[in-house]
């Protein structure tokens, strides 16, 4: 696997608009997570989430060329990719193909005619793909992808085949996720919601916090084509995937499946686990992930203390976008130099032998980041982000 | 390098029961609903988890576990094919549903409308995730591979195919159990709007078999909503499964699924040596 060039970013997220209003939010350690405003959570442990723009805002955001979607969630991934298509053509190309990551998609669309007393339409989740898929002139392969909180990530794998066996020269990867009653009854039902927001890796964590978002990069193929290298704001190397086979909820304590992805992205990348610079944790905050991560960190990283970033405190646990959004935030981390703090991280738990980057941004000239994402099902996924400029 | 994929086994369970390795009945999308299998093994007996999934999910189960144990059977046509024992830590599970949870995403609902929305079912709700089912096969089968859903309207099943052959031949995973699952009915409801009866179709994909065994030629998927149709996500997998079925004499066959939002899929395998 020779790897993708990333050359087109976009973000959405409790933050607003833009990937870099999303990572100086990180930076700043800024939490976007508090009272949802959309829905009653009265009934729930927690009344915290983190919302993205109104719908008005989002339908505002999208070129006058694109046709208005009716659910949030293709409203969140195509104002995504508002920002990502930026003076990029969207004329129609059999060669631009579509990877999304999501849980639920367009599921309000099946809500609302069951309401109705109605069928539901065909294929909520695969929705939001087929309005991009409009939006941006696609014509290749179309999919989404389902895999719990790695959803995203998955796509990214899913995304490097097209390119590899020569299906696409362009993969818009994408992930999406609509906060939804639906999602966070569910969420309140498995005791995994924490009534504060959420603290990863932190001593007095009390589990997640829910979050919405999307996020959107362009993947394109570069070996032989310059002018893409040039244009490379960074590079995907490698993607593994595996399952614990372990539990439906749980994680494998051990972090056994997750290092079994971890490596998998390594060996693929052609890359050893000491070029890693940090890692860009899943970190949702409840006390099994966390502690499952810290084995996985010890046991993929052995005797290196390698510097560890997360997100989940500042935009929440966006579900099938954390894994988009997550590589993303790591590869804006690598090219700045800076590593972000875990926002809501105040005093690591002394059990989890990792090193969270804490209260303010730490220096780095590293070139390679780890992101890991796992899943409900024991799903896990693991991508090699590289900054732009770094070498193998 | 890209390797062969080669078509270990296939299996369905529809309207008309349940085959393994053999063509299903040209009708078997009706009745609606999985027919009788009464050789289906015991739940417990090939998933000994102890947890009890949905109906819909044991079936997939039921069915994933039998093509597995029939794929690694001496086979009666080849006595000369070595016993081949599935490597499952590099085993991957890659699934296509148009319907996806919605029978799932009903009864969690129903719950909560039941019993208040700060009591819905946590074990209902874990099963509202498309991955859900593929990862039950997975805890039933102790696969370590990776594991994924397809959507892509109409031709997701035949969609999953075609990613689970990428993934094979890319090395992602050494062997990808794939197919269609269409099961989201509740008795007497119509929960999608849904041409295509229910049922279960998988394959086992495979980079290495021995000699003689079918593979799929080439797979390519694309967009077009201009000219999309509207598809049914099973038939075009029983069309290929009756094409693998039909042994060397088929030779090279071609199944193509459309989506009316414009997917299409095009799957061609190869069964003459």
């Amino acid at each position: 696997m020779s790897g993708a060039a990333i050359t087109a970013i976009g973000a959405v997220t409790g933050h607003g608009f833009g990937a870099r209003a999303y990572f100086d939010a990180l930076l700043e350690g800024r939490s976007a997570i508090a009272p949802i405003t959309r829905f009653s959570t009265e009934p729930f442990c927690s009344q915290l989430g983190a919302e993205a723009p109104a719908d008005e805002r989002l339908l505002a955001a999208l070129p006058s060329s694109w046709a208005p979607p009716v659910d949030r969630a293709s409203r969140l991934l195509l104002a995504a990719a508002a920002e990502a298509f930026v003076g990029r053509s969207c004329a129609e190309s059999v060669r631009r193909g579509i990877v999304v990551g999501t849980t639920k998609g367009a599921f309000e669309l099946s809500l609302d005619a069951w309401k109705r007393g109605e069928p539901a339409p065909l294929d909520p989740v695969g929705h939001p793909a087929a309005l991009l898929a409009r939006a941006v002139g696609a014509r290749g392969p179309v999919r989404t992808i389902g895999a719990a909180c790695a959803s995203s990530t998955l796509a990214f794998a899913e995304a490097l085949c097209l390119l590899e066996d020569g299906s696409c020269d362009e993969v818009v990867v994408g992930g999406v996720e609509a906060l939804h009653p639906f999602v966070y009854a569910g969420f309140h039902a498995l005791k995994a919601l924490s009534a504060q927001p959420a603290r990863p890796f932190d001593a007095a964590r009390t589990g997640l916090s829910l979050g919405e978002g999307a996020a959107v990069l362009v993947l394109e193929r570069a070996r032989g084509v310059p002018d893409v290298a040039r244009r490379a704001l960074g590079w995907v190397d490698g993607c593994g995937a595996s399952v614990d086979s372990h539990d439906q909820t749980a994680p494998d304590p051990a972090g056994l499946g997750l290092l079994r992805a971890s490596r998998e992205a390594l060996r693929r990348a052609n890359l050893v686990a000491q070029k890693v610079g940090h890692y860009q944790a899943h970190g949702t905050a409840t006390a099994q992930n966390d502690r499952m991560e810290a084995a996985h960190c010890r046991a993929l990283f052995q005797e290196r203390t390698v510097p560890l970033c997360a997100a989940k405190g500042s935009i929440g646990h966006t579900l099938g976008a954390a894994g988009a959004l997550d590589v993303l935030a790591a590869l804006l981390a690598l090219n700045s130099g800076w590593l972000p703090p875990v926002t809501g991280l105040r005093q690591q738990d002394p059990t989890l032998d990792v090193d969270a980057v804490q209260g303010k941004p730490r220096r780095h000239g590293h070139a390679h980041a780890l992101v890991a994402t796992a899943g409900f099902g024991g799903l896990n996924a693991a991508v090699l982000v590289r900054r732009s400029g770094g070498g193998k | 390098m890209k390797r062969p994929v080669y078509v270990r086994g296939f299996a369905t369970w529809t309207g008309a029961g349940a085959t393994l390795n053999a063509a299903p009945s040209p009708s078997s999308l009706s009745p609606p609903g999985l027919g009788p299998w009464p050789e289906a093994p015991a739940l417990k007996s090939v998933h000994p988890r102890g947890r009890k999934p949905p109906a819909a999910v044991a079936s997939l189960v039921q069915l994933a576990s039998e093509l597995i144990a029939a794929c690694e059977r001496p086979s009666a046509d080849s006595p000369l094919d070595p016993q081949w024992t599935l490597d499952r830590s590099r085993l991957g599970i890659a699934l296509g549903s148009q319907s996806g949870c919605a029978a799932e995403d009903v009864g969690f609902l129903e719950g909560l409308a039941a019993r208040g929305a700060a009591f819905g079912s946590p074990s209902g709700f874990v099963y509202t995730l498309t991955s859900a089912a593929p990862a039950e096969v997975s805890l039933a089968l102790g696969s370590w591979g990776p594991v994924w859903t397809t959507s892509a309207g109409a031709t997701s099943g035949l969609a999953a195919v075609a990613s689970a052959a990428s993934a094979v031949a890319e090395g992602r995973c050494d062997s990808c159990l794939c197919g269609g699952v269409e099961l989201a009915s509740l008795p007497g409801r119509d929960l999608v709007r849904f041409e295509t009866r229910e049922g279960i179709v998988l394959l086992l994909l495979a980079g290495t078999a021995p000699r003689g065994r079918p593979l799929l030629r080439s797979w390519k998927s694309g967009w077009d909503p201009v000219r999309g149709l509207a598809g049914s996500s099973l038939r075009p997998l029983l069309g290929l499964v009756a094409a693998l079925a039909g042994g060397p004499k088929m030779g090279d066959a071609g199944v193509v699924s459309t989506s009316q939002e414009g997917h299409w899929t095009r799957v061609e395998t190869r069964t003459a040596p």
